[in-house]
């Protein structure tokens, strides 16, 4: 069944109109039936009263000298009064003490007089309505009557009542019906229709539709209403439009616009690579420039020893094909050639040994490859590499690590981030011809190495250091800094041997880069 | 007040046979006889100048009459209990009982008071032959009464029809 809520107006007017109908008649007829119940009621009494008034006054002297007969004869004529059923006169005189005296009762009728006189009064029971009263000569009473009337009458005239109110009521409602049908078309046409409307808008989404309008009552107000809101929608719906169409415009620009700027990114990304490359070709060229000095002093000694030998052999051959070698003079020259030969020996041996180490350096920084190695022993190798460089400085280095740590990662990196720290501080921490103290420390801990490098030069003030590590970043530029030393060290602590570092540094009090690093690489790839 | 002064009476009239009790019922009869007569305006001095009940002796009700009359009033006339022996004296009587030993013959008692406005009870048929208004009868042991209306239209006398109605015989009046 479907609720109240959901009936459609027009029912619901309907409803409402016979509903309204129904209860003003309902309550107009049962107060008409009421009240005429009522007065009906009290008619009746009122009637009853003055028939035993009148029956009572007859009988006055019937009681008064006690002649039942006389008094009987008079009550018969109630058979004039078809809705009697019975009638008594009650004495008091002659010793009967309010006992029945005299009695009428319609044929038919079984129900006879209470034995005793009632008290006086009326009283209705549903099939009758009984009334006493004393029957008085001068003032003086000298019994009762009581009389008792059945109330078909009542009942008739009440049958009668609500039929008529019934038949009222039909017709009441009819014409409520017929009323309501009327005004609910009035009120719901243009309802309907503006129904209608919202639903064509909601379907089309054409917010230039309009709801037709209907007068100045409240639904004319609510679809001037509507058709105002409508109207509001349909300029914010062209507006949304024309934002929407801008900002697709914009869409497409800025996506052109990001484009341009990947297209840029790259093209800087390629840069600083190349960058990155060419830092690594100079910093092997340096190795090479190293090397090359290194190697230099041996060499030179060599030949030295070398020509003062071919000097002293050529002396002592010519003065052996002259004749004029002495004994003294193969001394002196045997001399010189085994002075010579261990001079050369040592200065080759000596440029072995450098050649050795440099080659190992160089082909680690120029190859990716990862193997173990002995950190001590390898920090001594690049340390060798760079003395040419560190030799002019004046710079002291002190390195503290067991040489028995080894760890297995990319020695080409470890070297490259080690000398670009050495470089670092060479470059930015001391000024021209002052000379400190670099130290190197490594300590071995659980799975990983750390490596303390510090200087005790300028320090980096504070605001600098979360730019460091960053490409292209320099307090040098057009003095030799390329703002890639520290970047390239950052790259390869964290990338290339998944490792950590971090910077403690303060103006004027050096600077401390440590880093760690996992002793087997390969399980943090 | 009246009923219980009749309820004093007691026991019902048909046990007639009782003499005392057929008095008890007369007495009240006579009472009650003046409720249902309307006398002539001038018989009364005024409106409250008392009823006369006169019982031309002897007196054959003993002293049930004075109990029933005591302290009564009809129409505001308060009653009056007078007992006579002689005619001469019922001047100013309403209501006269001639009792049936009386010393006076009837006819001579009756001859005295015609045309006076005096309503004359006495016992049986005879008394109203002889020009009576009421005269008691006994009918099955129960006191009734008869009435000549003659006599009361003589004595100018109206009675009530609702008297006429219980009584058991009317003669009725020769003009009307």
């Amino acid at each position: 069944m479907r609720s109240f809520t959901d009936l459609s107006l027009r029912h619901k007017l309907t409803l409402a109109i016979l509903g309204t109908s129904a209860a003003a008649i309902l309550l107009a007829t049962a107060s008409f039936v009421t009240y005429e119940w009522f007065t009906v009621r009290k008619a009746m009494v009122n009637d009853l009263a003055t028939l035993a008034q009148i029956v009572g006054a007859n009988t006055t002297a019937a009681v008064s000298f006690d002649d039942a007969v006389t008094a009987r004869e008079t009550l018969n004529a109630l058979r004039a009064k078809p809705h009697i059923e019975v009638a008594c006169i009650y004495s008091n005189v002659y010793g009967k003490n309010g006992s029945a005296f005299a009695q009428y009762a319609r044929p038919g009728v079984t129900s006879k007089c209470p034995t005793q006189a009632p008290a006086p009064g009326h009283g209705f029971s549903t099939n009758a309505l009984s009334l006493t009263r004393p029957i008085e000569v001068a003032q003086d009473t000298i019994g009762r009557i009581y009389i008792r009337q059945d109330l078909q009458g009542l009942w008739a005239r009440l049958l009668l009542h609500l039929q008529v109110a019934a038949a009222v009521f039909l017709v009441g409602l009819l014409l409520a019906l017929g009323l309501a049908n009327l005004f609910q078309a009035i009120i719901t046409r243009p309802l309907l229709a503006l129904a209608g409307t919202a639903r064509r808008v909601s379907e089309t989404k054409d917010y230039s539709l309009r709801a037709p309008t209907a007068g100045q009552d409240e639904v004319g107000q609510l679809i001037d209403g509507f058709n105002g809101m409508l109207g509001q929608v349909e300029i914010r719906d062209r507006d949304l439009r024309k934002i929407h169409d801008k900002l697709q415009q914009q869409v497409v620009e800025t996506g052109t616009a990001n484009n341009d700027l990947e297209k840029a990114l790259s093209r800087l990304k390629e840069t600083q690579e190349q960058l990155v490359e060419t830092e690594k070709m100079a910093s092997l060229g340096g190795l090479v420039g190293g090397v090359a000095h290194e190697i230099n002093t041996p060499v030179g000694v060599s030949v030295t020893a070398a020509s003062t030998l071919k000097d002293s052999t050529t002396q002592v051959v010519e003065n052996y094909n002259a004749g004029k070698l002495t004994d003294s003079g193969l001394r002196r020259y045997m001399e010189t050639a085994t002075q010579s030969s261990s001079i050369i020996l040592n200065n080759l041996n000596r440029a072995a040994e450098l050649i050795q180490s440099f080659k190992q350096v160089a082909v680690d920084q120029s190859n990716a490859e990862r193997r173990r190695f002995q950190v001590d022993e390898y920090i001594h190798e690049i340390l060798l590499s760079l003395r040419p460089t560190l030799k002019k400085t004046g710079h002291k280095i002190e390195v503290e690590c067991d040489p028995a740590i080894a760890i297995d990662s990319f020695p080409g990196a470890f070297s490259q981030i080690l000398t670009n720290l050495i470089m670092n501080s060479l470059i930015h921490a001391y000024d021209e011809g002052e000379s400190g103290t670099l130290s190197i420390q490594v300590e071995q801990a659980k799975g990983h190495i750390q490596l303390c490098y510090a200087d005790d030069g300028k320090g980096i003030p504070a605001h600098s250091h979360k730019q460091i590590f960053e490409p292209f970043f320099t307090t040098r530029r057009g003095a030799g800094g390329s703002g890639l030393g520290l970047h390239i060290v950052y790259n390869l602590t964290t990338q290339k041997m998944h490792g950590t570092i971090n910077v403690e540094s303060e103006a004027g009090a050096g600077t401390r880069f440590i880093i760690t690093l996992p002793i087997d690489e390969k399980r943090h790839a | 007040m009246v009923a219980a002064a009749l309820a004093l009476v007691v026991f019902a009239p048909s046990l007639a046979a009782e003499s005392g009790l057929e008095y008890r019922v007369k007495a009240a009869f006579l009472f009650n006889f003046a409720r249902f007569v309307e006398w002539p305006s001038n018989s009364f001095d005024n409106a409250a100048a008392p009823l006369h009940l006169c019982v031309l002796e002897p007196d054959p009700f003993g002293t049930t009459l004075d109990q029933t009359v005591a302290d009564k009033t009809v129409d505001k006339h308060p009653l009056l209990l007078r007992r006579t022996a002689r005619l001469s004296d019922t001047q100013g009587c309403h209501i006269l009982f001639v009792s049936m030993d009386a010393s006076e013959p009837l006819p001579e008692v009756l001859g005295a008071l015609e045309n006076r406005p005096i309503l004359t009870v006495s016992e049986g048929d005879e008394f109203l032959r002889a020009g009576g208004i009421i005269g008691f009868v006994l009918d099955q042991g129960k006191v009734r009464f008869h009435v000549n209306l003659q006599a009361a239209d003589g004595a100018s006398l109206k009675i009530s029809s609702k008297l006429l109605n219980v009584a058991s015989r009317v003669y009725p009046s020769g003009d009307r």
